[in-house]
């Protein structure tokens, strides 16, 4: 790096991390139980997770069902905002630790390269989970 | 000019290094989890391109989704994940982020706190945005 110019990216990567890291570590389990394994474990009915079932908590339904109809509107935003969160932190988060593992592999010459694709593939997935998540009703 | 050729010293690792010990294992494990929380942020990029094309799409995704193997991978995740959260909870206690009295706070309290609200952050994500059971 040039003398005077400062890093700003690697502290910016780091921050994303730590803060995918909190998000996933929070929200994650409880999103996989919920969304893979209630059904199969018999904790849901059918209903709850086939196609209408999936639209409805989308839409934020149970949020609707419990704010009431004034508030109704922050429920689908809520649902929305939470696969984007989810998917997003656990890209940028774990595409991080993935690029570290690679470097400890030997590829940490390769960090050129490497940079632009891990986080681009980060960045292109939050983008199709913004445009995913908020093209349902 | 005379270049003198040395051979550079290459410390020698073994690719198992990481089997020799039970720290070493769990570091590899939780660096792993990395792998585990992108392929399920994939799945579920996949999901949602099913329920966009519709009912009968969707159908036959969960068809794939819920058949054993997927199953058998979503539980694998699932620990993946909550090897996560518990590692990174501890770290959260090696890392102060504010003091109280002009010192860190006791590692427990912080992993307490960490506990607490993961287990109301799941709560309200199981009702709020779910519907409950």
């Amino acid at each position: 790096m040039a003398e005077g110019r400062i890093d700003r990216l690697t502290p910016t990567v780091w921050g994303i991390f730590s803060l995918g890291g909190f998000v996933i570590a929070f929200l994650l389990p409880v999103f996989i139980v919920m969304n893979s394994l209630a059904y199969p474990f018999r904790l849901v009915p059918f209903e709850r997770v086939g196609h209408d079932g999936a639209l409805g908590w989308l839409r934020g339904d149970p949020a609707a069902a419990l704010l009431g109809s004034s508030l109704a509107w922050i429920g689908g935003w809520l649902s929305k905002l939470f696969l984007v969160v989810v998917i997003g932190g656990g890209l940028f988060h774990g595409l991080h630790r993935l690029k570290y593992v690679l470097y400890d592999a030997g590829l940490h010459r390769a960090k050129r390269v490497l940079d632009p694709i891990v986080y681009g593939i980060a960045g292109a997935g939050t983008a199709a989970a913004v445009f995913l998540a908020f093209s349902f009703p | 000019m005379a270049t003198t050729v040395r051979k550079a010293y290459v410390p020698r690792r073994s690719a198992l290094w990481w089997t020799k010990n039970p720290r070493y294992l769990l570091f590899q494990f939780r660096e792993l989890s990395g792998a585990f929380v992108v392929a399920y942020s994939f799945l579920v990029l996949w999901q949602l391109w099913a329920l966009r094309g519709g009912s009968d799409a969707y159908d036959a995704f969960l068809q794939v989704w819920y058949s054993r193997p997927m199953v058998v991978l979503n539980v694998i995740i699932l620990a993946f994940a909550v090897l996560h959260t518990v590692t990174w909870f501890s770290l959260t206690a090696k890392v102060p982020l504010f003091r109280i009295r002009g010192r860190p706070p006791r590692s427990a309290v912080v992993i307490g706190a960490n506990v607490v609200i993961w287990i109301v952050l799941s709560f309200l994500v199981v009702r709020v945005i779910f519907g409950g059971f």
